[in-house]
């Protein structure tokens, strides 16, 4: 399996692409290789495969949009992304093997609440049910059709990845998820503070994306359990 | 706004959340009318599309009454329209609207017919009828 994830700009150190790639030599029984689309591969294991960032660039600017991620898979055609905010705990393997099937499979978040799933209006653009912190994907030509064709439209109307595919796919039907066992939220839902599943997500950036007042953690500050088994991954 | 619907056989309304009231005198006129919103609240009685990515029928004229949520109306779509937004920068809101130019300069309204706008809580709303034609 080719595994990829990103780092660019200051926010995450290297050390959080070698624990990912720590995590899944522990918790990935199969072959794999791991590489990192970065604007600075100082520090990051040599046994990760390093590409630059500007190979998923085709346009130059500075929007908050992950479009990188769209790119990635007209680059690569088939593999897994991993965001660096994401925490392996439990063998994923099996899981892999199983749902890693269908040309495009996401995470939903069924640890948001009934009222801003369901009830709360979609139509104000600021609800977003998926998360795209994991995904597979194998040459989903659809997609890339759809996002080339409305690149105009989809730039100026969502500031997320995460967003785009929600309004866009999720409405209609598009998307496949990972099943509810594979990943959760540490900073929300009902086991928030706790690992379970198999991927604990620590996703933030919204918070001040959108001026929230949550209080979330970021992996590096989850705390004693947390970081442990992270560093473990050295 | 009404008043000036009235000179149209078909009218469409999109991102325009309940307008349960203004569908009904436009009715009464005989007026044909369209409403879309993707909210899956409306889909029983609305045509249930995003008017921005998904095909769509217009009428007549097109009452967009949330300009600063969408794309803009006048980069898909050739004709008469009314445009309504405001400045009001909700965290869904990709488009602020702060000025009629705003919507007359995005939508490249060719002829105004009509612009004002009006302060309501704190928030400023613009609304400018017109066309590209």
């Amino acid at each position: 399996m080719n595994f990829y994830t990103f780092k660019w700009g200051t926010a995450y150190g290297p050390e959080y692409v070698n624990r990912l790639y720590g995590s899944l030599l522990k918790h990935y029984d199969k072959p794999f290789t791991l590489t990192c689309y970065t604007d600075d591969h100082i520090g990051i294991y040599d046994d990760v495969i390093i590409k630059d960032i500007q190979d998923l660039r085709p346009w130059d600017t500075d929007m908050v949009f992950t479009f990188e991620k769209l790119i990635l898979i007209e680059k690569e055609e088939s593999g897994i992304w991993f965001d660096l905010d994401i925490l392996i705990h439990k063998n994923i393997t099996k899981v892999i093997e199983e749902q890693a099937v269908g040309d495009f499979k996401m995470i939903y978040n069924h640890w948001n609440d009934y009222y801003t799933k369901s009830v709360r209006c979609c139509g104000k653009c600021s609800s977003c049910h998926i998360n795209s912190s994991m995904v597979y994907f194998n040459n989903p030509e659809w997609l890339t059709t759809f996002t080339r064709d409305n690149w105009d439209k989809i730039s100026f109307t969502y500031k997320s990845l995460d967003k785009y595919m929600f309004y866009q796919h999720h409405r209609t039907d598009r998307l496949k998820f990972w099943d509810n066992t594979v990943a959760h939220s540490f900073n929300y839902g009902d086991d928030a503070g706790t690992l379970s599943n198999h991927v604990s997500l620590f996703n933030t950036s919204h918070i001040k994306a959108n001026k929230l007042s949550d209080i979330v953690y970021e992996l590096h500050e989850a705390g004693n359990e947390v970081t442990k088994i992270w560093k473990s991954y050295d | 706004m009404i008043d000036n619907l009235m000179e149209y056989d078909s009218v469409t309304l999109v991102a325009c959340n309940e307008r349960d009231e203004l569908i009904k005198v436009l009715t009464d006129f005989d007026i044909k009318v369209t409403a879309i919103d993707y909210d899956k609240k409306f889909e029983d009685k609305y045509v249930c599309k995003d008017f921005v990515f998904d095909e769509v029928e217009f009428g007549e004229c097109v009452v967009h009454f949330n300009c600063e949520k969408t794309y803009p109306l006048g980069k898909i779509y050739k004709g008469d329209m009314v445009l309504i937004g405001d400045d009001q920068g909700h965290n869904g809101d990709p488009n602020p609207i702060t000025s009629v130019q705003d919507l007359i300069e995005q939508n490249n309204i060719t002829e105004v017919f009509e612009k004002q706008s009006w302060h309501e809580n704190g928030v400023t709303h613009y609304l400018v009828w017109g066309t590209n034609k």
